[in-house]
């Protein structure tokens, strides 16, 4: 950008995320406006999922944007898509939350053991977040695996819980833990690789 | 043989459980220690990373309250080097649709073309491709690619590439539903496929999206149409592919 910043909104509304992500650090609040338009709704939809309701899901996405708003969190392009990174800023923010025991209420919907959760959820036990990643609807990625797998994969990403956590609230041996995660991780890995269908495979690669 | 498969014995899972932020503290730091000398695990990391990356993209998908944007807005305004100059109309509230502010008046995204997605079958193939010197740059080559449009598309695109950036210039492309933007994705030679930009079009289909990075080493830009925001990967087969290599 050749030092000048650029500041007029029909242009960083054009801008490629990584392009704009420099101007936000600037502290261009029309940067900002753009970027939380792109990925607030995401960000807001994760810390939901996590943290089970809304005003703590709409304090940890608000938590989020201001750090990477005040610059406490910093976008690294080594680490991925923007996208990504302001997600992962929100999974470790929401999964600090649940960790504080922030109180909030479980979420009420349709699901049924959502509210068996919210009926006993005095406070967080193993035992809920157990019930929760095994039963819950799966579509994506993670529908795709088998659930032993899947299982262990959600209850680290959105429960938060270590793989020794998860190895005592299964009552499985530790490696069989870990093993699981990598099986889970590289099947979604190998078919994301192969998402847009066997005609945009490279031949010769 | 025998220390690649020890090693792969010993640390193979224990970077998945990193990727995904399962490793108690001290095993984290045990980790961190191997990993920087090792780079058979930070690439085995890197690849694993990608597949973490689209766990979320799973979530249910929710509109973000209105108050939460008016909250950060005020916060940033009050703290902004250069505080935005008017003030945007609010949100409709509880709506999908893509708020786009009124300098972008042509460019609305009506609903049109439903079905059009899951028809759509990719013809990879570059069209045309040229080099030639940019102007004011003799030295430091550009080169046009020609995308090629999915069957039933009637859409061109070209695509110019400058070292590891680039732009693409796209036309005739079907109008986005309600919300839905435009994603360029780039595509290494490993078979990959990684987000890059998203855009939206005018009216007339036109419009110009920059690829900032990760042009240099990739086989092909494509381009799809993905929800609000974005994706992490393609939802639908590309409308569009611009092959490099």
């Amino acid at each position: 950008m050749d030092g000048s910043v650029e500041t007029d909104p029909a242009r960083l509304e054009r801008l490629a995320d990584e392009e704009l992500m420099a101007v936000v650090d600037a502290k261009v609040a029309a940067a900002f406006e753009v970027l939380y338009d792109r990925h607030g709704a995401a960000a807001y939809s994760l810390a939901y999922r996590i943290v089970g309701d809304r005003n703590g899901a709409e304090d940890v996405a608000q938590e989020a944007f201001l750090s990477i708003w005040r610059s406490n969190a910093r976008y690294d392009r080594a680490r991925g898509s923007v996208r990504s990174w302001v997600l992962s800023v929100v999974r470790n923010r929401a999964i600090d939350a649940l960790r504080r025991g922030s109180g909030s209420a479980p979420k009420l919907d349709h699901d049924d053991e959502m509210l068996l959760e919210a009926r006993e959820a005095e406070e967080r036990t193993d035992a809920e977040a157990l019930r929760r990643e095994t039963s819950r609807e799966l579509q994506g990625a993670l529908g795709t695996l088998p659930d032993d797998q899947s299982q262990v994969i959600r209850l680290a990403y959105f429960g938060g819980f270590s793989h020794s956590e998860i190895a005592d609230m299964l009552g499985m041996p530790l490696g069989t833990v870990k093993g699981r995660m990598r099986l889970g991780l590289e099947k979604i890995r190998v078919q994301l690789a192969e998402a847009i269908g066997p005609e945009a495979a490279l031949e010769g690669t | 043989m025998r220390d690649a498969s020890e090693h792969r014995d010993r640390w193979q899972d224990d970077v998945a459980a990193y990727a995904l932020d399962a490793l108690p503290p001290r095993e984290a730091e045990i980790f961190e220690a191997h990993l920087e000398g090792c780079e058979a695990c930070r690439e085995q990391l890197r690849w694993l990373t990608v597949a973490v990356d689209q766990i979320p993209q799973d979530v249910e998908q929710l509109p973000a309250p209105p108050q939460l944007r008016d909250r950060l807005l005020s916060v940033v305004d009050s703290e902004a080097e250069v505080p935005r100059e008017t003030t945007a109309p609010e949100p409709a509230p509880e709506t999908r649709v893509r708020r786009l502010p009124s300098f972008l008046g042509g460019f609305s995204m009506r609903p049109a073309l439903a079905g059009l997605a899951a028809a759509l079958v990719l013809v990879a193939g570059v069209v045309g491709y040229q080099l030639h010197d940019s102007g004011g740059d003799p030295g430091d080559g550009t080169r046009t690619v020609s995308a090629q449009a999915a069957k039933g598309v009637d859409s061109s695109g070209a695509l110019e590439v400058e070292g590891d950036h680039g732009s693409l210039r796209v036309s005739g492309m079907p109008p986005t539903h309600g919300g839905d933007v435009y994603q360029a994705w780039i595509q290494d030679r490993d078979g990959g496929v990684h987000p890059s930009s998203v855009f939206v079009v005018a009216d007339d289909g036109s419009g110009v999206v920059s690829i900032p990075s990760g042009l240099d080493g990739a086989a092909a830009v494509m381009v799809t149409r993905e929800p609000r925001g974005g994706s992490e990967t393609p939802s639908e087969p590309p409308l569009m592919t611009a092959r490099l290599d």
